[in-house]
């Protein structure tokens, strides 16, 4: 049995009086990638930004529950949340960037933790940007606007700049849902090195990307989790008719029935 | 959508077309016509006075060279007052003001506050500013006539109330226009609220910052109405310097508290008010093409930035 990395208990989220996400009970394993799948709008990216507290940006946002990264309770009193965002990185669905250099944006985690360091700097940077696949083609344009960029070459600069900081997990929302199929190859193949350093949580919309990529899924609708196993499991004997239904694409991407 | 291709609908057409064109011809006709009689007498006035040795002397004698200092010291005093607190509120409206029934009312309160006619805005400086908190001030330090006088402070401080809103305004605007992703960015990324606003928004709302600082500064320098009450004159003898030392270092000063000369109030009179009929007729000319200039010269710079933030922001959407 792997070492479980984020433990969900009872957590619930409402935006208002919405109730978005409901009893979620989870559980991620360390250095695997965990599928979260589901109908549009089942609170999928709320579910991922729960896990860094980038929902607490969202006006009238509450939650209850616990949520834990090791050992540790990310709404503890005293914890600190820009060091946790650190640590729990994550990549949207589109890429990005800052309006600024290259440079300025593999530096940019760095610098507002304090480095200033030139050497650790480039140092660091350099390795983020090898491990995504994109250095060779950055390598000698640092000082170039980053926008400049093909989408494909921003999504994986973004991931370079969420791994600049090592994170021990990584959350993907859609990290491929707007880019072509040779850009979602390379960050498929990037997201399976990954996982020797890091866990992955992604969501994702292609369910062959899931079964190719994952270890485990987690299949949600209407915020709750419906079903949770590996995914080899999930995909060939499912237990719950919804669960079949979607993946077998008789429920469509909103919940209706065909 | 609705309103645009309606709208646009009207000049669709053979007729449609030749009203837009002639409208665009007339436009531009009466701005040539306009440059074109400023440039021409104004530069035929100033090179006649440099040769007589007029133009750094003061007076209906056509020296310019005291309106212009006292356009730009009012324009100084102005802008010290209006930026960083324009510029800070517009900061506190887009980031931290609650979304609430009092901010709203707030940003009502400024929009109307753009919509105050100037000479009524001068008239309250008068009552306000000059006659309430100069004498005030005057009476807590026991002097007489100091504070409780039109000055350039006054005007300064009046004049940036007038265009405080602009400031705030172009400022608010430029940070709501950031979109929302650039913000979960850099907090996705473990910024603070203050590292997220001062290393991505602010330099990516700062063209658009600064395109409103430079508009209301070219109204600054043209505005005439207000500071009639306030202290502008025809004519000085010397421009009033006092000297503030640093340290050491006595640094020469315009005194905030005198009364000023200024170009647009110097236009006014030579136009209105000639006192040698026939012989200056032409010499407003020359304040006009100098104020046209300094404007021509601020909006210049505000397009340079405008075209700026457009590429920056064009490029997140
Ligand atoms: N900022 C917000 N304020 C209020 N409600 C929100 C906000 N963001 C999302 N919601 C609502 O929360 C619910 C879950 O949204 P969420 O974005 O988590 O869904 P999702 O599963 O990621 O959908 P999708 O597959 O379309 O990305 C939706 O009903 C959505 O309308
Ligand atoms: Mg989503």
């Amino acid at each position: 049995m792997k070492e479980i990395k984020i433990q969900i208990n009872d957590f619930n989220l409402w935006y208002g009086g919405r109730h978005i996400l409901k009893d979620i009970n989870l559980q991620v394993k360390a250095n695997r990638i965990t599928a979260v799948i589901g109908p549009s709008g089942c609170g999928k990216t709320s579910l991922l930004r729960s896990v860094n507290r980038l929902n607490e940006l969202i006006r009238g946002a509450r939650h209850s529950g616990e949520i834990l990264i090791g050992a540790d309770e990310i709404h503890e009193p005293g914890t600190d949340v820009y060091l946790l965002r650190k640590k729990v990185a994550m990549v949207f669905q589109k890429p990005n960037l800052f309006p600024d250099t290259i440079f300025e944006n593999l530096a940019f985690p760095l610098k507002i933790s304090g480095v200033k360091d030139k050497e650790l700097i480039s140092e660091k940077i350099t390795a983020a940007a090898v491990k995504s696949e994109i250095w060779n083609e950055v390598k000698d344009r640092m000082n170039e606007p980053a926008l400049n960029l093909s989408v494909g070459q921003q999504q994986r600069l973004c991931i370079a700049r969420a791994l600049v900081s090592e994170p021990e997990i990584i959350l993907m929302d859609e990290p491929t849902g707007s880019l072509d199929p040779v850009s979602t190859a390379k960050i498929e193949n990037l997201i399976y090195d990954m996982k020797k350093d890091m866990t992955v949580m992604m969501v994702t919309h292609n369910m062959n990307q899931a079964g190719r990529l994952s270890d485990y899924t987690v299949f949600i609708a209407q915020g709750s989790v419906i079903e949770q196993n590996s995914t080899s499991r999930i995909f060939t004997t499912p237990q719950n008719k919804k669960t079949e239904g979607f993946i077998s694409g008789k429920i469509n991407l909103f919940g209706e029935e065909k | 959508m609705k309103m645009l291709s309606r709208f646009s609908g009207l000049f669709a057409g053979r007729w449609g077309q030749a009203y837009a064109g002639f409208s665009v011809f007339i436009l531009i006709a009466v701005l040539a016509v306009l440059l074109f009689n400023v440039v021409y007498n104004g530069t035929q006035v100033i090179s006649g006075s440099f040769s007589k040795g007029e133009f750094f002397t003061a007076g209906d004698k056509a020296g310019m060279l005291y309106a212009i200092i006292g356009t730009l010291a009012l324009t100084l005093f102005t802008v010290v007052l209006m930026v960083p607190s324009g510029v800070l509120f517009a900061v506190y409206l887009a980031e931290y003001a609650p979304d609430n029934y009092f901010t709203a009312f707030l940003k009502l309160l400024i929009a109307n506050l753009a919509g105050v006619p100037s000479i009524v805005l001068g008239m309250f400086g008068l009552g306000f500013f000059v006659f309430f908190l100069g004498d005030f001030t005057d009476n807590l330090l026991g002097l007489k006539n100091v504070f409780g006088k039109p000055s350039i402070l006054w005007a300064a401080v009046t004049l940036a109330f007038l265009n405080l809103p602009t400031v705030i305004l172009t400022s608010y605007e430029s940070l709501k226009n950031i979109p929302e992703s650039v913000r979960l960015s850099a907090y996705s990324l473990g910024a603070t609220r203050e590292q997220m606003f001062f290393r991505t928004l602010l330099p990516q709302a700062r063209p658009g910052i600064i395109t409103g600082i430079i508009l209301a500064v070219a109204r600054t320098m043209g505005e005439t109405a207000p500071i009639l009450f306030l202290g502008v004159v025809f004519f000085m003898p010397e421009i009033p310097v006092t000297e503030i030392s640093f340290g050491l270092f006595p640094v020469p000063l315009i005194n905030p508290l005198e009364q000023f000369m200024a170009l647009p109030y110097t236009i006014f009179i030579l136009a209105t008010q000639s006192t040698v009929p026939g012989e200056n007729v032409n010499i407003e000319y020359m304040p006009t093409l100098i104020l046209l200039l300094l404007t021509i010269a601020a909006n210049l710079l505000a397009i340079k930035f405008r075209y700026r933030y457009e590429k920056a922001i064009g490029k997140l959407r």
